[in-house]
């Protein structure tokens, strides 16, 4: 044991946590605004993940489009579908009790896997792409990890730039605040629903691509996402944009770190814990008391 | 003492069930009584999975656990201490209750989708334990029964479960208990301050409603011959108790009967051909339920004229008459 835990190799640990937390972050940042924005626990949050990860490895698998390039489209793609799955089915949900949008979104994402599982058959791709590895001071880092990382902080970052500067950003930060006093200023809120809704399908999409690089995809890969977002969402405090990203963080460290000690299955079971325990003790999230 | 007149009808309705129930595997072949043993066992746990959510409306989205733990207890008990599967079935039952009792302690303090995620992660949490668990349960290897001679009492076994499911279902729907369910359904909060023991009574339930599924798992594991965690933690099962419950009609005596019958049939014609069909049927199905059916088939009957087959006992007819109903009698006279 001693051994294998010296400073560089949990260093080297930590920092694959990070980029993996990273990747983590950007898809708990789009269920936290989906949640913050119409209080819809998003089911299918998952799926639109799995798709932005397939729409990328049918783009590089059959037309050899890199990772880095595909995103972009995944993500358009996704935001379309995203703001087409609010405006057929979920806004009529939107301000009804959360169960009712819980299972109405649950058959959503059965629905999305149903139709990935006919058209995509169950088995595990990957994306062999950039399987090469950084050496830096005695620490190694997989280049695809470095890159997924930087990706993730330039989505969160301009995610947040988007939120904070624009008049959309402002608009959907004022309806998650209080909705009613947005309309009363003139908010289009049904416009801002979609924007939201895409929006969060887009994230998870961007996630979805960024995992090609570092995990297998299969078409049912989408609930553990979608609980793990979740969890993300509480930690983070519910709505909370600083608080999901720093959660997703935490989490990723807390899964590679766990790698190192615990069995495969166990890793798993990580998120499970860390989220039973936040909402029992927590359950306004971990690092602020009021959402912003 | 005289029954209300619909009694008599409901009972009648009992025996002929329970006669035709009782000659379906001398009717058939071994495949019709197979699938009629299953289609009994998917009434059991969507009626179980029905007395927490649809009565209460915590929606329990792991319910599998619970027919995964019987399954375990069951098939440890015959194995190891060559006990009766019979017995060990109702032990499976208990251990599932006590498991829920530690579940439902947690998690029936969060509310509406706090809870369905948190007994989601509960539900991984004993599927990865089981797994880890080797020296009890042999972990991903899986655990052999010994094997039985022919499936009739393992069938016999799921009716009498799913019959007791839904009378316990139907004696709820018509007791002062089920008002008080429903109450915690519709405002926890109001129901609270109206004097109903909402936590009481949530826990309880929980527990009823996690023992049938353990019998059932007891039962699934001596006909099945051979559990692993796979197949007892198919989260598949869950959503299947799901959508069986809700399609039927959630809260209602027939409803899980309803859902189970037609949806099972279904997804029995469907799979063969169309392995993944389902799962886009149910989706839809869901999907549809939530927009346009909230209280499923018997909801729609019911609203079309058809009340009898909610099986509610008018509350002027009820022997026990809630305390709540009298009050409003009381206050309906007074000018």
């Amino acid at each position: 044991m001693t051994d294998h835990l010296t400073l560089a190799s949990l260093t080297q640990v930590v920092m694959s946590g990070i980029a993996l937390g990273s990747i983590y972050a950007v898809v708990g940042l789009g269920l936290t605004l989906v949640f913050g924005v119409m209080r819809v626990i998003n089911m299918a949050h998952g799926e639109f993940l799995m798709l932005g990860a397939f729409l990328t490895y049918f783009m590089f698998s059959l037309v050899g489009v890199n990772p880095v390039l595909a995103l972009p489209l995944s993500v358009t793609a996704l935001f379309l579908l995203g703001a087409l799955t609010h405006r057929c089915i979920v806004f009529r949900v939107v301000g009804m009790p959360e169960l009712p949008s819980m299972v109405l979104t649950f058959g959503v994402s059965l629905t999305i896997v149903g139709v990935a599982l006919a058209a995509f058959t169950n088995d595990y791709r990957s994306v062999p792409y950039l399987t090469s590895a950084v050496e830096f001071a005695g620490i190694r880092m997989s280049t695809t990890r470095i890159l997924a990382f930087l990706m993730a902080m330039v989505l969160s970052v301009g995610f947040y730039m988007f939120l904070r500067f624009t008049r959309m950003g402002q608009a959907i930060r004022a309806t998650s605040q209080v909705q009613d006093m947005a309309k009363v200023c003139g908010i289009n809120v049904g416009r801002v629903y979609i924007i939201s809704f895409g929006l969060g399908a887009a994230l998870a999409a961007a996630g979805g691509s960024l995992l090609t690089m570092i995990y297998a995809i299969f078409p049912e890969m989408g609930l553990v996402f979608t609980i793990k977002a979740f969890m993300i969402v509480i930690l983070g405090g519910c709505g909370n944009f600083a608080g999901a990203f720093l959660a997703g963080m935490l989490l990723g460290i807390a899964e590679t770190v766990g790698g190192l000690l615990l069995t495969t299955q166990a890793v798993e079971l990580i998120a499970f814990v860390l989220l039973i325990l936040t909402l029992l003790i927590r359950p306004t999230g971990l690092f602020f008391g009021e959402r912003d | 003492m005289t029954l209300p007149t619909c009694c008599y009808k409901h009972i009648g309705g009992l025996f002929v069930t329970l006669i035709f129930l009782g000659f379906i595997p001398f009717m058939g072949t071994t495949y019709h009584t197979v699938l009629a043993l299953q289609i009994l066992m998917f009434i059991a746990l969507a009626g179980s999975f029905n007395l927490i959510t649809g009565f209460t409306g915590y929606l329990s989205f792991g319910h599998v656990v619970y027919f995964g733990i019987g399954a375990y207890t069951g098939a440890i008990l015959i194995t190891r201490t060559g006990m009766d599967w019979v017995l060990a079935s109702l032990c499976g039952g208990f251990v599932a209750s006590a498991m829920a009792l530690i579940i439902g302690a947690i998690t029936l303090r969060l509310r509406t989708h706090y809870f369905s995620i948190a007994t989601f992660g509960f539900s991984e949490v004993v599927r990865v334990s089981i797994l880890l668990a080797e020296p009890l349960t042999k972990g991903g290897v899986g655990i052999s029964l010994p094997p039985t001679q022919s499936v009739v009492t393992q069938y016999y076994a799921m009716a009498v479960i799913a019959v007791a499911v839904v009378m316990v279902t139907y004696v709820i729907v018509n007791s002062k208990l089920g008002l008080s369910l429903v109450a915690i359904r519709e405002d926890e909060d109001a129901a609270r301050v109206y004097g109903v023991p909402t936590i009481r009574l949530k826990v309880g339930m929980f527990l009823l409603s996690a023992f049938f599924p353990g019998v059932v798992g007891g039962v699934y594991a001596q006909y099945i011959g051979y559990i692993n965690p796979e197949v007892v933690f198919l989260p598949l099962l869950s959503i299947q108790m799901i959508i069986f419950c809700l399609f039927g009609g959630k809260g209602t005596v027939l409803g899980p009967v309803i859902g189970a019958v037609s949806l099972f049939l279904i997804w029995e014609l469907m799979w063969v051909n169309f392995p993944y069909a389902h799962l886009i049927t149910f989706g839809v199905l869901l999907v549809v339920v939530v927009l346009y059916m909230p209280w499923g088939v018997v909801g729609v009957l019911s609203s079309k004229g058809f009340r009898a087959i909610e099986l509610k006992i008018p509350h002027r007819q009820r022997l026990f008459r809630s305390s709540t109903q009298s009050v409003k009698a009381l206050g309906a006279s007074t000018p």
